[in-house]
C-alpha cells in the first residue's frame, strides 16, 4: 500500500513539515519571507534560487524541507521518483510579470518569459536533484485530491516507485503550496496511507 | 489490453478536418506566411495563423469546435462517467482573463459538454499533447475510463511571440528543421485531438494501437535541451521497453524539429544515442508552425493519416544538414507501407516524451 513518507505546507506566513510549524514569517528582519524560507531550507547556498519565479522558489524550499524530513529520499535511483506538479492558478503569477515587462513599450523580458509555464518548477526540482524520472503537470480549478491520487497512482503502475507530488498555486497575495513524497512500498512510519481522504484531510488542516 | 487511438479531428490554417490537414500537406501547402512589422520591435515574423494575432474567446471557439468533431468521428458518449476529457495547452486563453486562463475554460467546457467527469489540464509546455495522449491511454490500462478524449489547443498571442522573440527563437523566414542554416522556430497555432479507448468498436474509421509512451526530465537546464541529450534518449528506451520492441521495428520517426540551433543538435545527439539515426525522420513544424500545447496532438494525429494513407511526409524546410550527427531525413514524401512510428516531443523545463502507435 503506498503511502506519504512526508509532507510540507507553506502559505504566506508560516511553513509546517508532517504538521510542526518549523518557520514563521519575521517581519522585522529586512528579508522577504521567500528568502527566509531559502536561508531555512537551504543548507548550502544554491544561487540559481534567486532566479526562479515564485512558484519554483515555494516548490523548491518545500522539497528540501522533504529531503531532510525523509533522508531516504537521495538515496533513490535518479530515475525512480515522478514528479507531479498541480495548481488552479497554472503559471497567473509570472504570466502578470511578463506581460508587464512589455506594455508600456519596454521590452519584454527573457528571464521572466522562460516561467511562463506551470511545469518550470518541475525542471527546477529535476535540476537541482538530478531526476531523470516522469514528469506531469496538471491544472485543476480546486485541490482535487481524488485526481491527484489517481494520477500518483498511475505513475506507480508505469514502474515508478515514488512520487513527488507538488501543488502550488501563487497570485497576487496568495501564495499556498502542498507538497508531498509517496512510497510504492515501505513502512508507512507516519501512518498515513496514500488515499484521497487522507490527502484531503492533509490539505485542508 | 489494447488501446486504440483514432477518430483523429485537427482544424488549422491548413484545414477543418484531419483529411484536409493531411492533404494539404500532400500538396506542399504550409500555413506559415509572412507577417511584417509583428514583433516587439517590430520585426518581421513566419507565423502559422487563422488571421491576425489571438483574440480573447478564440481558444474557447477552438477547444469546443475540436471536442465535438472528435466526438462526431466516433460514438462515444462524452456525458458517460466511463469516459474522460483531458486538454493538452501552455497558455488557455491567455487574451482573455490572464488570472485563469485554463482553470475557467475546464470548468465551461463541462458545463457545455455535460460532462460527468471533471475535465482537467495537462500544461507541460511543448510536451503536453504526447503526455496527454499518454496519459489517456495509461487512465485506460489501469482501468478507470474507457474512452478517453484529448484535446490540444494553442493560439499565437502576442504574449507569446514577445516572449520567444526576447530568447532570439524566431526566424523572420520559414523555418528549417535539421537544416545548416536554420534560425529558429515559427509559431502556430490549432487544435487537434484524438479519441483512446479500450473498445475498437467505438471509432467510425478503424483504429489504429497505442503501444506505449513515457517521458523523461534532462535534469539539465529550464530552457536549453541537455548537450547529451539525456532525457529524450531515456524516454525513447523507456518507451520501447514498455512496447517490448527495439529501434529497429520503428519505421518512421516523427520528431519534434523546432528549428532552434539547440533543439534540433540535441536530437540528434539522442536518436544516435539510441540507434535510431537510420530511421526515415521529419519534423512538421514547417507545415503548422510550433503549435506548442497543440503541437503533440495536430503532429500525432498527422502520424496516424500517416499510418492509414501508407505515406510518410517529408521535412519541409530542410535542404542541407545541419546538425554534428546524422539523421534520416525525409525529403520528399514517400509513399510505401509503415506500420510502426515513433513521436517524440521535447519542451522547456527540460522535459521530454515520446510515444508509439503501430497499425493493428
Amino acid at each position: 500500500m503506498s503511502h506519504i513518507t512526508t509532507y510540507c505546507k507553506i502559505d504566506s506566513s508560516y511553513c509546517y513539515v508532517n504538521g510542526k510549524q518549523v518557520l514563521t514569517y519575521n517581519s522585522e528582519q529586512s528579508n522577504s519571507w521567500l528568502k527566509q524560507l531559502y536561508k531555512m531550507a537551504f543548507q548550502e547556498a544554491y544561487p540559481k534560487y534567486f532566479k526562479m519565479d515564485r512558484p519554483s522558489k515555494l516548490a523548491m524550499v518545500a522539497v528540501e524541507m522533504l529531503k531532510q524530513a525523509d533522508t531516504s529520499i537521495t538515496l533513490r535511483t535518479d530515475d525512480e521518483i515522478a514528479v507531479l506538479a498541480a495548481s488552479a492558478n497554472s503559471s497567473a503569477d509570472t504570466d502578470q510579470a511578463f506581460k508587464n515587462s512589455y506594455v508600456n513599450d519596454v521590452a519584454p523580458s527573457p528571464a521572466l518569459f522562460v516561467y511562463t509555464l506551470p511545469n518550470i518548477l518541475i525542471g527546477e526540482i529535476a535540476i537541482r536533484n538530478k531526476w531523470y524520472g516522469e514528469n506531469l503537470c496538471i491544472v485543476l480549478p480546486l485541490f482535487d485530491a481524488e485526481r491527484i491520487v489517481q494520477q500518483a497512482e498511475l505513475q506507480f503502475a508505469n514502474g515508478s516507485n515514488a512520487c513527488l507530488i507538488a501543488w502550488v498555486n501563487v497570485l497576487n497575495h496568495k501564495l499556498e503550496a502542498f507538497c508531498c513524497f509517496v512510497a510504492r512500498t515501505g513502512t508507512d512510519q507516519l501512518n498515513l496511507p496514500f488515499t484521497t481522504s487522507t490527502l484531503h484531510n492533509l490539505y485542508h488542516t | 489490453m489494447e488501446v486504440y487511438i483514432g477518430a483523429e479531428h485537427i482544424i488549422s490554417p491548413l484545414g477543418n478536418t484531419a483529411e484536409e490537414n493531411f492533404k494539404a500537406i500532400l500538396n506542399d501547402r504550409t500555413g506559415v506566411a509572412k507577417h511584417n512589422n509583428i514583433g516587439p520591435a517590430d520585426e518581421d515574423a513566419c507565423l502559422s495563423l487563422f488571421s491576425g494575432l489571438s483574440s480573447p474567446g478564440k481558444f474557447r471557439d477552438l477547444l469546443h469546435q475540436c471536442l465535438q468533431g472528435i466526438a462526431d468521428r466516433s460514438n462515444v458518449d462524452l456525458t458517460s462517467p466511463r469516459t474522460q476529457v483531458i486538454i493538452s495547452t501552455t497558455k488557455g486563453d491567455i487574451d482573455g482573463n490572464i488570472d485563469n486562463t485554463i482553470s475557467e475554460e475546464l470548468d465551461v467546457l463541462q458545463a457545455t459538454f455535460i460532462l460527468k467527469n471533471k475535465p482537467f489540464a495537462i500544461s507541460n509546455a511543448c510536451i503536453s499533447g504526447v503526455l496527454a495522449i499518454n496519459n489517456g491511454a495509461n487512465l485506460i490500462r489501469a482501468g478507470h475510463y474507457d474512452h478517453v478524449v484529448v484535446v490540444g489547443v494553442d493560439v499565437v498571442s502576442q504574449f507569446v511571440l514577445f516572449g520567444f522573440s526576447a530568447l532570439h527563437a524566431v526566424s523572420d523566414t520559414f523555418c528549417a528543421p535539421y537544416d545548416k542554416d536554420r534560425k529558429g522556430i515559427n509559431l502556430g497555432e490549432g487544435a487537434a485531438g484524438v479519441l483512446l479507448s479500450k473498445d475498437s468498436t467505438v471509432f467510425k474509421q478503424s483504429p489504429i494501437k497505442h503501444v506505449a509512451g513515457t517521458s523523461s526530465n534532462d535534469a539539465n537546464h529550464i530552457s536549453g535541451p541537455s548537450r547529451t541529450g539525456e532525457g529524450l534518449h531515456r524516454s525513447v528506451e523507456r518507451s520501447l521497453n514498455k512496447a517490448g520492441m527495439t529501434i529497429d521495428q520503428v519505421d518512421h520517426i516523427s520528431a519534434h524539429g523546432t528549428a532552434t540551433l539547440f533543439n534540433d543538435e540535441m536530437e540528434s545527439i539522442a536518436f544516435e544515442r539510441s540507434n535510431a539515426s537510420n530511421i526515415p525522420l521529419h519534423s512538421l513544424k514547417g507545415y503548422f508552425g510550433h503549435t506548442l500545447g497543440a503541437a503533440g496532438t495536430i503532429e500525432t494525429a498527422i502520424c496516424l493519416q500517416s499510418l492509414r494513407n501508407g505515406t510518410m511526409i517529408q521535412s519541409r524546410g530542410y535542404k542541407q544538414h545541419g546538425t554534428t550527427r546524422p539523421l534520416n531525413i525525409l525529403t520528399r514524401h514517400t509513399k510505401q507501407p509503415i506500420k510502426t512510428i515513433l513521436k517524440t516531443a521535447s519542451g522547456f523545463g527540460g522535459c521530454n516524451a515520446t510515444l508509439i502507435v503501430q497499425l493493428p
